[in-house]
C-alpha cells in the first residue's frame, strides 16, 4: 500500500480533546503499525507499538536516533512493558516527502520477521532517509546521479511501460530502494549505466553483487551513451519524469511512481533545478550477463573481500549483445 | 578491590538484570535502572524516584526523582552493556549523556509534554519535570552503569540558574556500595590551587592534626553542595542567624569580611584521608585533597557563610576561616570525634544530651520514625509523621528546605509541631511508662542521662513496632498531661503527669493496649477517665512532702515514688476490659521475633492483585504521585515474587494505599 494525503485528511478533521486518531496499517505486521495524528497539534506520525522485551535492543544498542531536517524519531516508554517508535513530521514543507517515507518504513516494519527486527530494520531504514536528505540537500542530484536517474526513466518509459501494465511496471523499478539491479522482475532483472562520454570504453561495476544473476533466469546489462547539454533539443529530467507520469494513468501507479522518485532524492522543491541539462540518447545497449561474461561474481572472491568496484571493457562483448526484440520477450516474460 | 571481583560481580549483575527482564517482560536497561533505584533509595541517597525511558534527537532519559523535601530534582541515564568489561565509560561519553539529560530538562520546560500522549508514563514523567523545575533548589543528573568509568568526576555547571551536579555511577562504585554497606558515598573535596597548612608531628597511630585557612566563598560552597551530610558527625544544625553570636557572624560578614578571621573561631573537621603537597624538607605544606570531610565544630559558621551568600547576597570574597583538621581512621572515629568536639566547644555550649546524638539507638529511632506513617484519626484523612529531633534543629532545618510557602505548609502538615519530640522527651515518655518518676522530675537532661546509662547497659531492640509503642507513650503522657491540667496542678504539673502515669503504670502492669493507642493516636474514654480518677489522688501523694518542705525536691526522691506507689486506688472495670493479657514491660515493647516486621507484616494482608489493582486506578483517575503509583505496582511485584520488601519501602506503600482508599479507591472483595 501507499501513503497518500487523502489518508491524513481523515485522520486530521478536528477533535475536541487531546489524544491522537489512529488508523491500523499492516495488520499482519509483526508488530503494531498506525498512522496517528496528535490532537490539537495536528502532528503527522507513523506509529509503532512492541512489547518492552521487543525493544530491548534498540534501547541498548541505539546510539543516537536519526533525524532528518523537519522529520524526527523518538522511542518513548508507554509503560514498562510496552515501548513506541515514532517518526513524527515536524516540518510542514516536507509532507510530499513524509509519505513515500512513511509508506517505505512501514513496508519494512511489516517484513521483518519479528518485532524485535522490525524495530532493528525501521531505525535502519530511517537512516538511509535521513542520508539521502542530507546528500540531497539543497543543490538537489549531482550530475551523475541526475543521469543515471536519467537512463533508467527511459528504459522505463521505453522498454517496460510498452511491454507491462502500469503498475507491474513501477513495481519493477527497484533501482531508488538500493537493490543490486535498477530493475527486478521474476524472469529478468535489468543494470542500467548511463555515461556522457563521447566513446565509453568501459562500463563501472558497483559491486560483485551488481552482476549476479543468482536467483534470476536472466540479467541484462544496459549502456546508455548520452549527450549533454544546455539548452538545444535534448530532453530535460523534468521532462523524462513527465513523460512517464504521462503514461501512467492508475493513481496507485502513479503514487508509487511519485514515491520512488523521492526514494531517488528527485524531491518536488527541486523542481526548477532539472530544466538543465537536456540528454540526447547516442547509443543504447543490451547485454546478456550470462556465463562466460566477464564479471566478478561474490562465489569468485575470496573469504574476507568485498564490495569490489571493477570495469568491464566493452569491446569483446559483441557476442553477448540482446536484440532490441530479445529484451522485449523477456521483460514480456512473465505472462508466458 | 580485586579486578577478579569486579568482573564477578559484572557477571552476576548482567546475569541477574537480565533474568529480571525477561521474568518483568521489561527492557534490561529499565532492570538495570530499577535495581539501582532501588538500591539507591534504600541507602537515602534519592527518594520518590519514576522510571520511563525517553529518547529522541539530543536528549534520552530512563527515570526522575524529586528529593525528599523538593529540593532536588533528579534525572537519571542508564548505559547498560551485555559486556560491560570489553569497553570503558569514557569521559566523551558522560559529558554526551549528562549533556542529553539536560536537554531532556529544556525541553520539558518548554512544553514536551504537550507533545507526548497522555496515556504515557513519559507523559507523567514530563509533567512533573516541568513543575519541578520551577520549584528545585537544584538539579543532580545521574549516569549509572555497568562498566567502569575512565573517570568519574564531573564539574558542577547551571541551568537557568540553579546549581547542577552529576554523579557517575559506574560498575565500581556499585560494587563497593553493594559489598560496603556504607550509607553513602564520603565527600571528597580537591583543593585547586592546593591549601597552605601547618601540620603537627603526632606521635599517636592512626590520627594527625593540620592548621589550615580556608576561604569562606568554599566553605559555604561545600554546604550548599552537601548539606546537613557535612555535620553528620556535628552535634547540632544550625540553620538561621539567631542568638546574639551567630546575628554577630552574620553582621561581620555582611559589613566588615576582611576581619572575620579575627572575630571568629573557625571550624574543627576530620577526614579520613588527607592528600599533601609536601615541601624540600618532606614536611607537609599544602592540602591537595580531602576524604571523607566531616565538619565536627562550626556548623554553626559554615551554614551562617552558605546562608548569608545565597540569601545575604554577601560578598565571602575577602572572608577567611581557620580550620583544624584531624585525620582520624574510620575505626577511631566514634572514640574520638565526640571529645573533639566536646572540647572544641567555648561559643555556646552544647548541652550533655546532645553529645550521644549519634548514638546508634537514636539514629535507628530516627531512621524508622521518619518513614513511620502515624494513622489519620481526625477525621482529615491526613496520615502524619511524628517527627524525631535526634540533633537540635533538625525540624526548623527540614522546615526551611521547604522554601516555598506552600511547600512548607505541606510540611507542616504531614509533620505537625504537635507531634514533634526531642530525645529528652522520649526519655521521659519511656521513664515514665516503666515505672521512674523520681528519675524524670531531676530534669530533661539529667533524666536523658539516666535514660543512655539503661540503654547502654541492655540496648533495646529497636525495629517499627518499638516506635509505634514509644510514640504511644507520648500521647498516653500528653493526655495525661492534660488531665493534670485540668485538675489545676499548676507549676507542679510536670511532676504531677509523670507520676501518674508511672502510678497507672503500676496499677495496670503495664498491660495498657499501646498498640490500640498509636492505631486511634488517641486514648480510649474508659483510659481517660481511669486517668481522670487516678490524678488528683497522686497530686496529692507529689504535693505532700513527707520530706523537707520543697514538692520538687521531694518529687526527685525514690521516697516520693514509694509514697505514691502506696495511692490507695483500684483500676475501673471498664479499663481493666481493656487490657492487655501480657505486660509490656522493656522487653516486650519490640516486635514478638525478630522476623516480624510491623509494616512488613501488615503489607503480607494485603492481596497482591490488591497492589495492581491499586496501581492502574491510581493512573486511571490521576490519583497519587507518579512515584507512588510505580511503587504500588513494585511492591506487588516483588510480593508475587516472595522477594522482600525493605521496611521504608513497605511503609511508603501502605500510606499510599490509605491516601488511595482515602480518595475513592475500592479494591475488589
Amino acid at each position: 500500500m501507499t501513503v497518500t494525503e487523502e489518508d491524513w485528511h481523515e485522520l486530521e478533521r478536528p477533535h475536541d480533546s487531546p489524544g491522537r486518531s489512529s488508523r491500523r496499517l499492516h495488520p499482519d505486521s509483526p508488530l503494531d503499525v498506525f498512522l496517528s495524528v496528535a490532537h490539537p497539534g495536528g502532528q503527522r506520525m507513523l506509529v509503532l507499538r512492541a512489547d518492552a522485551r521487543s525493544a530491548d535492543h534498540i534501547v541498548r544498542s541505539v546510539g543516537r536516533l536519526p533525524r532528518a531536517a523537519g522529520i524526527e524519531m523518538q522511542l518513548s516508554a508507554v509503560s514498562r512493558l510496552e515501548y513506541e517508535l515514532q517518526l513524527v513530521l515536524t516540518a510542514n514543507d516536507l509532507r510530499e516527502v513524509f509519505n513515500p517515507l512513511v509508506t517505505d518504513v512501514a513496508d519494512t516494519a511489516r517484513s521483518a520477521p519479528a518485532a524485535a527486527d522490525a524495530l532493528t530494520a525501521t531505525v535502519s531504514r530511517f537512516e538511509r532517509w535521513q542520508d539521502l536528505l542530507r546528500t540531497v540537500g539543497t543543490d538537489g542530484l549531482g550530475a551523475e546521479a541526475r543521469r543515471g536517474l536519467y537512463g533508467e526513466l527511459l528504459v522505463l518509459g521505453d522498454h517496460l511501460l510498452s511491454t507491462l501494465s502500469e503498475i507491474e511496471a513501477v513495481e519493477s523499478w527497484t533501482g531508488p530502494t538500493g537493490a543490486n539491479q535498477d530493475f527486478q522482475l521474476p524472469g529478468v532483472a535489468i543494470e542500467v549505466k548511463a555515461s556522457a562520454a563521447k566513446h565509453p570504453r568501459s562500463v563501472r561495476i558497483a559491486s560483485e553483487r551488481q552482476l549476479d544473476d543468482t536467483g534470476v533466469p536472466h540479467l541484462l546489462l544496459c549502456m546508455m551513451v548520452l549527450d549533454e547539454r544546455r539548452g538545444g533539443s535534448g530532453e530535460s529530467l523534468n521532462r523524462r519524469v513527465e513523460s512517464v507520469r504521462g503514461h501512467l494513468a492508475s493513481a496507485a501507479a502513479r503514487a508509487r511512481f511519485d514515491g520512488l522518485l523521492i526514494q531517488a532524492g528527485y524531491l518536488p522543491g527541486h523542481h526548477d533545478l532539472y530544466d538543465e541539462p537536456r540528454y540526447t540518447v547516442r547509443d543504447l545497449r543490451f547485454w546478456h550477463v550470462r556465463d562466460g561474461f566477464p564479471r566478478l561474481v561474490e562465489s569468485d572472491l575470496p573469504e574476507g573481500v568485498s564490495d569490489c568496484t571493477y570495469h568491464v571493457t566493452v569491446s569483446g562483448l559483441d557476442s553477448y549483445l540482446a536484440s532490441v526484440d530479445d529484451v522485449s520477450m523477456l521483460i514480456g516474460g512473465a505472462h508466458e | 578491590m580485586s579486578e577478579q571481583d569486579l568482573a564477578e560481580y559484572s557477571r552476576s549483575l548482567v546475569a541477574d538484570v537480565q533474568a529480571t527482564a525477561d521474568a518483568e517482560g521489561t527492557t534490561t536497561p529499565e532492570a538495570f535502572t530499577h535495581r539501582v533505584l532501588f538500591d539507591l533509595e534504600k541507602a537515602g541517597v534519592v527518594s520518590n524516584t519514576f522510571s520511563a525511558y525517553h529518547k529522541a534527537h539530543g536528549h534520552e532519559v530512563h527515570a526522575y526523582g524529586i528529593g525528599e523535601a523538593g529540593e532536588s530534582l533528579d534525572l537519571f541515564l542508564t548505559d547498560f552493556h551485555l559486556a560491560p568489561l570489553e569497553t570503558k565509560l569514557t569521559k566523551a561519553q558522560a559529558d554526551t549523556s549528562f549533556k542529553r539529560l539536560l536537554t531532556f530538562a529544556r525541553r520539558c520546560q518548554e512544553g514536551l509534554q504537550q507533545h507526548i500522549d497522555e496515556s504515557f508514563d513519559v507523559y507523567d514523567m514530563c509533567e512533573a519535570v516541568e513543575k519541578a523545575l520551577t520549584e528545585v533548589q537544584r538539579i543532580r543528573l545521574f549516569l549509572l552503569s555497568n562498566r567502569v568509568a575512565t573517570t568519574v568526576e564531573v564539574p558542577p555547571t547551571h541551568f537557568d540558574g540553579l546549581p547542577v551536579v552529576h554523579e557517575v555511577w559506574d560498575l565500581a562504585r556499585l560494587h563497593r556500595h553493594e559489598t560496603s554497606g556504607s550509607l553513602s558515598e564520603p565527600i571528597v573535596v580537591p583543593f585547586t590551587p592546593p591549601l597552605p597548612c601547618v601540620s603537627a608531628p603526632s606521635s599517636e597511630r592512626d590520627h594527625s592534626v593540620v592548621l589550615a585557612v580556608i576561604p569562606g566563598e568554599l566553605l559555604a560552597e561545600l554546604y550548599a553542595e552537601h548539606g546537613t551530610r557535612l555535620l553528620e558527625l556535628n552535634v547540632r544544625s544550625f540553620l538561621q542567624a539567631r542568638g546574639s553570636v551567630n546575628r554577630g557572624i552574620r553582621e561581620t560578614l555582611l559589613h566588615a569580611p576582611g576581619r572575620f578571621l579575627a572575630y571568629n573561631n573557625g571550624i574543627t573537621a576530620t577526614a579520613s584521608q588527607v592528600d599533601f603537597v609536601t615541601g624540600p624538607d618532606g614536611e607537609p605544606t599544602h592540602i591537595s585533597r580531602v576524604h571523607g570531610l566531616q565538619i565536627v565544630n562550626g556548623g554553626q559558621t559554615t551554614a551562617s557563610l552558605h546562608y548569608a551568600r545565597s540569601r545575604d547576597k554577601a560578598d565571602l570574597s575577602q572572608v577567611r576561616v581557620q580550620m583544624k583538621l584531624t585525620e582520624v581512621s574510620p575505626e577511631r572515629l566514634t572514640e574520638i570525634v565526640p571529645k573533639i568536639s566536646e572540647y572544641s566547644n567555648t561559643q555556646n555550649r552544647v548541652t550533655q544530651v546532645d553529645f550521644s546524638s549519634n548514638h546508634e539507638y537514636h539514629v535507628a529511632i530516627q531512621r524508622i520514625t521518619r518513614s513511620l506513617w502515624a494513622p489519620a484519626a481526625d477525621g482529615s484523612g491526613q496520615e502524619t509523621h511524628w517527627f524525631y529531633e535526634r540533633a537540635r534543629g533538625q525540624y526548623t532545618d527540614e522546615l526551611a528546605k521547604a522554601r516555598t510557602p506552600a511547600r512548607q505548609r505541606q510540611f507542616k502538615r504531614i509533620n505537625p509541631t504537635k507531634k514533634r519530640f526531642t530525645k529528652a522527651d522520649l526519655a521521659k515518655f519511656v521513664h515514665s511508662w516503666i515505672q521512674l518518676p523520681h528519675l524524670v522530675s531531676r530534669g530533661a537532661q539529667k533524666n536523658f542521662v539516666e535514660f543512655m546509662l539503661r540503654i547502654d547497659e541492655a540496648p533495646p531492640r529497636v525495629d517499627i513496632q518499638y516506635c509505634q509503642r514509644v510514640i504511644a507513650m507520648a500521647i498516653l503522657f500528653k493526655a495525661v498531661d492534660q488531665v493534670a491540667a485540668g485538675h489545676g496542678a499548676g507549676s507542679h504539673k510536670s511532676l504531677v503527669t509523670t507520676y501518674t502515669m508511672a502510678r497507672l503504670s503500676l496499677a495496670t502492669e503495664q498491660r495498657i493496649d499501646l498498640d490500640r493507642i498509636w492505631r486511634e493516636q488517641g486514648i480510649s474514654a474508659a483510659l481517660e477517665a481511669a486517668v481522670d480518677d487516678l490524678c488528683p489522688r497522686v497530686m496529692e501523694a507529689v504535693t505532700s512532702p513527707l520530706e523537707g518542705n520543697h514538692v520538687g525536691e521531694w518529687a526527685k526522691k525514690a521516697g516520693c515514688w514509694d509514697a505514691v506507689s502506696r495511692v490507695r486506688w483500684t483500676v475501673p472495670d471498664a479499663l481493666a476490659a481493656e487490657l492487655l493479657d501480657l505486660p509490656l514491660d522493656e522487653a516486650a515493647l519490640a516486635g514478638g521475633s525478630p522476623d516480624a516486621e510491623g509494616a512488613v507484616e501488615e503489607l503480607l494482608v494485603v492481596p497482591t492483585g490488591e497492589w495492581y489493582a491499586l496501581e492502574r486506578w491510581a493512573k486511571e483517575t490521576h490519583n497519587l504521585e507518579p512515584w507512588q503509583r510505580q511503587l504500588a505496582q513494585s511492591v506487588g511485584r516483588r510480593m508475587e515474587n516472595g522477594q522482600e520488601v525493605p521496611e521504608t519501602q513497605a511503609l511508603q506503600a501502605l500510606h499510599a494505599r490509605s491516601e488511595a482508599l482515602r480518595l475513592g479507591f475500592t479494591p475488589a472483595q
